[in-house]
């Protein structure tokens, strides 16, 4: 198993400042059906976290119990220390971005920027001030009197942002913010969120079914899957030691395997994979002879190479069965002689042509610290 | 739009394609012709023939059949303001326009005030609840206008349901005269209409995105609040359609005053008059 990549930019909650937003034993059902199963989590001050799932998961259902949006069925939820299923939504001081943005149509950009603060009766002078701060820091300025339906997808975003983020809201809560955005202004927007929930420091829990904006923006990751929450790590460790089959899959490209332990010595493992393959692992010390387990590589740990390929590792000759141009990389799929088993490689580009070609006979090689094993 | 005309290689435009643009205008057809052949030409005829002189007789057909030398009630072919002169002067004529605007205003009025809220309560009722509301709504359409009204005109009676409970009640000891007054002419009025206006407000509350109030709720707005700032003012467009719709059905008023209102215009044009003096 590999450890976690310990990388300065990633914070992880420190024990001695209470979590904002603590999430304990919840469940919802909608009739027979179970949304939401028994879910636990916290989020510690100025935490950004992200809840990561295939649709219907569950993700927005949690999301709308936080604010107050969906009572839950069973468990509770606390704020600052403090219970929260008996109070109104309108009481929670939460800020939550609607994937549709749901900007009111009839008022201006100011307006809606005004509406949280007009509620908390907080008086004209100070709000006009407190607005021209926000437009200003979503660079909104000169869109003050524009009405919703004159302005880009990219820019109601923002107003959707600014308009909970001037009330200073315990935690704000992102349902898909930028689902519906294009490619181009999806990629800039992240970082532009980013940015900003640094420059806040607001509590987030950010919903998300998209990988690549979990990976790249979270402090930490909720995996859910079916109504569960499956993992709870820092991006690094649900990438690097996923605990679940779903949670190697679905974060990330993978070849995955089952496997049988063959032989179990010192430090390193022996597994048959079903097609015929021997992989060999580093024994995290809990794998027994016979047992069943997953084996999984990342298709960037492996490495591929014309001739004499490095030893110690775990190295196979096989067919280069497809190949993917990405732009950036290459993606190859091989198969390894004599079985049925294929493996991904990835190959970053920087000189622009691939190192092989469809069809050709090449090594695979990887240490066996990069394969990942999951019991069971 | 511009449409670069280019050169088709000698191909010549035949007339189906210079009219092939124009083919979706035929949808239009059928609803047009009805409209000029029922509406709108004998509505311009009846605008010429208000222009044509009086022949002094007042029903049809009196003093010998249209057409006939002297027949008819106006002489064709001639042109005078003398009609509008008369409308415009005459206390009876302006008395029952002034009561028919006044009649309608009341009951678009009382319609609105009665419909909007129950449209509301339907927009926020569960599925089956709703359906339940909108078919309540609906019912009433499906009986014949005059059974309607008849019924209401027995219901109303001073020996009628009404009364009698009234009486049980002993609010009154003798029946309190409703059919044939001001109420139960705006009562079974604002029974035809207001099916129609509360639909079409429902229909204009459903299409609100339902995160809107959710929005709101969540920025600090109490329910009501979310109403007032938030629901109502985006129903607005729709409910002046409603109300637009509702309008010009009590300006045609025409059944129910004559059968559940009073017989005697005098008496009609005299309240109408000091009511409207009084403001
Ligand atoms: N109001 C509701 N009534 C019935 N079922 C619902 C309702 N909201 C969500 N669900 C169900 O709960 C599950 C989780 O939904 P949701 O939280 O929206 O998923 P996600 O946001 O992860 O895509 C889905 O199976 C969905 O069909
Ligand atoms: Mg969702």
């Amino acid at each position: 198993m590999k450890a976690a990549n310990p990388s300065s930019f990633e914070r992880t909650p420190s024990a001695d400042v209470p979590p904002v937003l603590e999430v304990r034993g919840v469940w919802k059902t909608f009739g027979d059906a179970v949304a939401v199963e028994s879910v636990s989590f916290d989020v510690a001050d100025g935490e950004f976290l992200f809840l990561i799932g295939p649709s219907g998961c569950g993700k927005t259902t949690t999301l709308r119990m936080i604010g107050g949006y969906l009572e839950p069925t069973r468990g509770d939820i606390y704020i600052r220390g403090r219970r929260m299923n008996d109070v109104p939504l309108e009481k929670r001081n939460i800020g939550m971005v609607f994937q549709s943005y749901a900007l009111f149509p009839h008022m201006t950009v100011a307006e809606n920027v005004a509406f949280g603060l007009r509620m908390r009766g907080v008086p004209k002078r100070e709000r006009a001030e407190r607005i021209a701060n926000v437009l200003d820091l979503v660079e909104l300025s000169e869109f003050a009197d524009r009405y919703p339906v004159q302005l880009s997808g990219g820019q109601r975003q923002r107003v959707a942002i600014a308009r909970v983020v001037v009330y200073e809201p315990d935690i704000l809560l992102l349902d898909e913010p930028l689902a519906n955005l294009d490619r181009r202004l999806r990629d800039s927007m992240r970082v532009e969120l980013k940015k900003l929930q640094e420059k806040v420091g607001i509590t987030t829990v950010y919903v998300t079914h998209d990988q690549e904006e979990a990976l790249s923006m979270a402090d930490r990751i909720a995996v859910m899957e079916g109504g569960h929450l499956l993992q709870l790590g820092t991006p690094s460790e649900v990438y690097n030691s996923p605990k679940s089959p779903f949670v190697a899959t679905f974060l990330g490209n993978t070849s995955s395997y089952q496997a049988t332990v063959s032989s179990v010595d010192g430090t390193f493992t022996d597994l048959e994979i079903d097609g015929g393959l021997t992989v060999r692992v580093v024994n995290g010390g809990d794998l027994e002879p016979g047992e069943n387990c997953l084996v999984s590589v990342r298709p960037e740990r492996v490495a591929l190479f014309k001739a004499s390929p490095p030893e110690d590792q775990n190295v196979f000759r096989g067919q280069i069965d497809f190949l993917s141009y990405l732009g950036a990389g290459v993606e190859y799929i091989i198969r390894i002689d004599g079985t049925d088993v294929t493996i991904r490689a990835h190959e970053a580009l920087p000189a622009g042509q691939p190192s092989h070609r469809e069809g050709e006979s090449v090594y695979v090689a990887w240490e066996p610290g990069q394969t990942v094993y999951l019991k069971g | 739009m511009t449409v670069v005309e280019t050169d088709l290689g000698g191909y010549q435009k035949t007339v189906v394609d210079r009219l092939a643009p124009y083919a979706k205008y035929l949808l239009l057809s059928p609803m047009i012709l009805l409209m000029l052949g029922f509406f709108v030409i004998p509505l311009l005829w009846l605008l010429r023939i208000s222009f044509y002189e009086s022949r002094g007789a007042s029903g049809f057909g009196i003093g010998g059949a249209a057409g006939q030398e002297g027949g008819g009630f106006y002489v064709e072919g001639t042109w005078t303001l003398d009609n509008y002169v008369r409308f415009f002067t005459d206390d009876y004529f302006m008395s029952v326009m002034m009561f028919t605007i006044g009649f309608a205003l009341l009951v678009t009025l009382v319609t609105m005030i009665l419909a909007y809220p129950m449209a509301y309560y339907i927009y926020r009722a569960p599925p089956k609840l709703k359906t339940a509301l909108i078919l309540i709504v609906i019912l009433p359409k499906l009986s014949n206008m005059l059974v309607l009204v008849y019924g209401l005109q027995m219901l109303l009676a001073n020996n009628g349901l009404v009364n009698e409970l009234i009486m049980l009640v002993g609010v009154s000891d003798e029946p309190i005269k409703l059919v044939y007054t001001l109420f139960s002419a705006t009562v079974s009025k604002v029974l035809l209409v207001i099916p129609y206006t509360i639909l079409v407000i429902t229909a204009t509350l459903h299409t609100l995105d339902p995160s809107l109030r959710e929005a709101s709720r969540g920025l600090g707005a109490s329910p009501f609040k979310t109403f007032w700032l938030v629901t109502f003012p985006l129903s607005v467009p729709g409910t002046l359609i409603a109300l637009l719709i509702t309008i010009v059905w009590a300006l045609g008023a025409f059944v129910s005053p004559s059968l559940l209102g009073n017989p005697e215009t005098q008496t009609l044009r005299s309240r109408f008059r000091s009511r409207r003096s009084r403001t």
